[in-house]
């Protein structure tokens, strides 16, 4: 089923949401979301995610100053039953008192839409959800992956000009999650609707979204696609918090930089104080007697996770350093190992700031 | 499961409390069909003592039905749009009101009805009136039913069903007819048969407010109490018993109701529900 | 993440909607219970000299008897209810057996019944024609009578305030944790030192919030004096004939301002006390 209206782009101009309180959940904020394009807000609570979403949807208001355009339409002020949006809400807010057909058929009831017309793009709906079968269901009495289904039947049946979803799937547990995932991306790939994800998931920011504002403290630290944020992060907060990453940090002199735990080869780097990054699974064990292993380190904890083993190594940094190797090797705390990183997969933040900036204020969770 | 006699001691003390709670009320439904109470049942059941109380005080009756269908017709109009603002704000100023709204519970209701009097008891038309004893009986039972309905409300996450039905495109008045008044529905069927059974017994301020036209089956009770033979006391006993009859079950089955309702919902239904909710 | 300030979208407007939606119910309050109220307390302070009357109310042994009458009454009720439900509400919680519900249903329906149908009902078993007299006939040959004094009127209240106290009670003693039982037992207390020490304290709440409400209720009840009628002195009947017979209205309305800060006293210390509910409403 393809919509009859495409998705709009949204422009956010200079939004800033102060609360009642005082507290400043989101700093100014421009933000471009192209028609079409999945969009994922991601970042720890409290990161302004929420709020952003939530103006966009027209259930707060930006600070004066701020402008949303849906397309070339200024919808600032317009509350959100005025907007024609879809939302789908981390607890689904399914009404209790209707069915799972009456919850679908509500928006176009509420739209005033004929009887007949009602009935038919329900069935039609409820058949591509694979709800059919549930259509007389209280809400009471579905799985919470129907529930999720029923959410998104019902905020997409009325043709929004943007789906909003907001952690759609922090309520279910890991395995449905993962499996419905996968529903939804196939679901906006082919609606091609403008869509805009709220998670504080990494994993699922990477499996939908086109592109990901990772936000944190109320600011945005970066915006690109996945692979961007993951190999390219652009501050020490992306690199932490998307994934896993180790941080070396030293003395560089002549493109070697020296670690309580050896050296490390960084031919890229210019001369003084420098720090890189690098992912676990792109640090390789060598052996101790191997002339690439000029960094040494011994294994604190091992864990086996299946497909590979998580090794914690001591001895290289003041900070322990997360490696990744293949499952079928056997390690033992205790062991001394060698690794090397090649410079082509270290990632080295220009310019350079402090880890974790504590200048900005601490937002409580909004 | 072993029975000690710790148990049967227990049990033989239930069911004396038990006696204690039935024994005079089935004494008193016994007076009422007995024709000579002082002689006993031997001297034969009859329905002579309630045709008579119904020829005496059958106006009693109808004014009490009429203040309990005016009373609750208030408190629904004016308490469970109040009881949703108390839910939703949560400014000082409505935590405030909704001690104030609470008060009149825990002030004996001679007090208000004392307070009504000096206050209102100069405007002739409103005292003599039956409307005197309706102001009485919303005071007093209005507290319950918003308290029910703000209780339901708390329990149910209604400002995101709100929010809900906004992203659908509803407005206000939709939201609220569509969503929050079925969703308390409970609470408002709690509060409501909790102001039907308060109104239908209230004495404690019925009795100042009342005037000898305006008299309610309690008031009517209290008068048959002091001057009218036990057979008659009892009758008109009986017939007050047989109107709280339906409400008492009313009440006792919306308990049960709520009480299911209140388990986890089950997260994967056997495919047979589907043949309860059609 | 939960928006406390969610409420925040429907600044403007939707503020003054929402205190029109209350408007009804703050017009009905203030005309009718918050100004009469004021109006009492004003009244009540009317006489010879400012506050004579409280210090009247205080001091002359008619009322201080009927005040101190009234605070025993409600007293000695409400331990004997409490005593009578935490027994039979445990008792209830506990155990499962066939026809237990019809007998909760029938402890709990005089729930409905108010304090005039109560008097009769305790003449119908201490009165004249009642239950005990009968049974002091067959005894003694005398007919006792307990329905026209102050153990009618206590009896009457106990009647009154089971259903109440009963229901609380079985619902808190169902919530109530076995493994906190189970884990005095593994230190090896004793029945006695686990009812004092893990039942009681668990059911507290519960028995001081419906205790302080079997209280108040027994405080200011008027409708079951008032059946059994004759000369029981307690504060209702005093305020009542201050106000018909001796048409001391200022009198009266001391009284009840008494009456009323005494019951609401209870009720908002209860409240402070248990944490939990301790008004009527819940």
């Amino acid at each position: 089923m393809k919509l009859d209206q495409q998705g709009v782009s949204i422009r956010l101009e200079n939004c800033s949401k102060t609360f009642a309180d005082g507290n400043r959940a989101l700093q100014p904020l421009d933000l471009e979301i192209r028609a079409g394009e999945t969009l994922v807000l991601l970042g720890p609570s409290g990161c302004g995610k929420t709020t952003t979403l939530r103006m966009i949807a027209g259930l707060e208001f930006p600070d004066a100053g701020g402008r949303i355009l849906f397309g070339d339409e200024d919808v600032t002020r317009l509350p959100i039953e005025k907007r024609q949006v879809g939302m789908v809400f981390q607890s689904y807010a399914l009404f209790p008192n209707m069915s799972v057909a009456q919850n679908v058929a509500y928006g176009l009831k509420v739209q005033k839409c004929a009887k007949a017309e009602i009935r038919q793009r329900v069935d039609e709906m409820l058949q591509m959800m694979e709800l059919s079968h549930l259509a007389e269901r209280k809400i009471d009495q579905l799985s919470g992956g129907q529930r999720q289904r029923v959410a998104l039947a019902r905020a997409i049946i009325t043709n929004p000009r943007v789906l909003l979803l907001d952690e759609p799937l922090t309520a279910l547990d890991a395995i449905l999650r993962d499996r419905l995932r996968a529903d939804i991306d196939r679901l906006l790939r082919s609606l091609g609707i403008t869509a805009i994800y709220v998670t504080h998931d990494q994993e699922e920011a990477m499996a939908l979204g086109d592109r990901i504002v990772v936000m944190d403290h109320g600011r945005v630290a970066q915006i690109g696609t996945p692979k961007q944020i993951y190999f390219q992060p652009q501050s020490d907060f992306v690199a932490d918090f998307i994934g896993q990453i180790n941080a070396f940090e030293g003395e560089v002199r002549n493109q070697w930089m020296t670690l309580p735990g050896g050296r490390l080869h960084c031919p890229h780097l210019a001369d003084g104080e420098a720090r890189v990054y690098c992912r676990p699974e792109d640090i390789e064990l060598v052996d101790m007697d191997s002339v690439d292993a000029h960094l040494q380190g011994v294994v604190e904890q091992t864990q086996f996770v299946g497909d590979r083993n998580r090794l914690w190594l001591a001895g290289i940094m003041p900070r322990q350093v997360l490696v990744e190797s293949s499952g079928r090797v056997e390690f033992a705390p205790g062991q001394r190992v060698g690794i090397r990183v090649r410079s082509e997969k270290m990632i080295a933040l220009e310019p350079r700031e402090p880890i974790r900036s504590e200048s900005v204020r601490e937002v409580s969770p909004c | 499961m072993k029975r000690t006699p710790s148990y049967y001691l227990q049990l033989g003390f239930t069911l004396l409390i038990c006696a204690f709670m039935l024994v005079p009320v089935l004494m008193s439904v016994t007076a009422g069909v007995t024709e000579n109470y002082f002689k006993g049942i031997s001297s034969g059941l009859t329905l002579r003592w309630v045709q008579e109380v119904l020829s005496i005080y059958s106006d009693t009756l109808w004014l009490t039905l009429k203040l309990a269908l005016a009373t609750l017709a208030v408190n629904l109009l004016v308490g469970v749009p109040a009881a949703y603002v108390l839910a939703r704000s949560k400014s000082r100023w409505a935590r405030l009101f909704e001690e104030i709204l609470v008060l009149p519970v825990a002030i004996p209701g001679l007090a208000i009805a004392l307070a009504l009097i000096i206050a209102y008891g100069g405007v002739q038309d409103l005292r003599t009136s039956w409307l005197f004893i309706l102001i009485g009986h919303v005071i007093y039972t209005l507290p319950f039913m918003v308290r029910a309905v703000v209780a339901v409300l708390h329990s149910i996450d209604f400002r995101q069903l709100e929010e809900g039905a906004s992203s659908l495109g509803a407005g206000f008045l939709r939201r609220f007819f569509d969503v929050i008044v079925p969703n308390c529905r409970g609470g408002i069927v709690s509060g409501a048969l909790m102001t039907l059974t308060l109104s239908v017994g209230e004495f404690n301020l019925t009795w100042m407010l009342h005037t000898p036209l305006t008299k309610t089956l309690p008031v009517g009770l209290a008068d048959a109490y002091a001057s009218m033979r036990l057979e008659i006391s009892s009758a008109y006993t009986l017939i007050f018993l047989v109107m709280l009859l339906p409400l008492l079950l009313a009440t006792q089955w919306n308990g049960h109701r709520r009480k299911a309702q209140a388990r986890p919902a089950v997260q994967t239904p056997a495919p047979v529900a589907k043949g309860v909710t059609s | 993440m939960k928006y406390t300030l969610s409420g925040r979208w429907l600044r403007g407007e939707q503020s003054a909607r929402l205190l029109l939606l209350l408007l009804p119910v703050l017009i009905i309050s203030a005309a009718f219970f918050l100004l009469p109220l004021a109006r009492l307390l004003v009244i009540s302070f009317e006489g010879d000299q400012w506050g004579a009357n409280y210090w009247q109310a205080l001091t002359e042994a008619r009322y201080l008897s009927s005040l101190i009458d009234t605070l025993l009454l409600s007293v000695s009720v409400t331990l004997v209810t409490l005593a009578i439900s935490v027994v039979c509400g445990l008792f209830l919680a506990r155990n499962e057996f066939a026809g237990k519900s019809l007998l909760v249903s029938l402890l709990t329906f005089p729930l409905a019944f108010p304090g005039v149908v109560i008097g009769f009902l305790v003449i119908m078993l201490g009165g004249r024609q009642g239950l005990s007299a009968e049974l002091g006939l067959m005894l003694d040959g005398t007919r006792w009578t307990f329905a026209y004094s102050i153990a009618g009127l206590f009896v009457g209240y106990v009647y009154f305030s089971i259903p109440r106290v009963l229901l609380t009670v079985i619902a808190a003693a169902e919530k109530l944790d076995y493994q906190l039982e189970e884990a005095a037992r593994s230190f090896g207390a004793s029945r006695y030192r686990i009812f004092r020490d893990v039942i009681l304290t668990g059911l507290k709440p519960a028995l001081l919030a419906s205790g302080a409400i079997c209280f108040a209720t027994s405080m200011g009840a008027f409708g079951t004096a008032f059946a059994l009628a004759t000369d029981i002195n307690v504060l209702p009947m005093t305020i009542y004939t201050e106000f018909t017979l001796g048409a001391n209205i200022a009198m009266a309305a001391a009284l009840s301002i008494l009456l009323g800060l005494i019951t609401w006293l209870v009720l908002f210390l209860a409240r402070m006390l248990s944490g939990a509910d301790a008004s009527p409403a819940a």
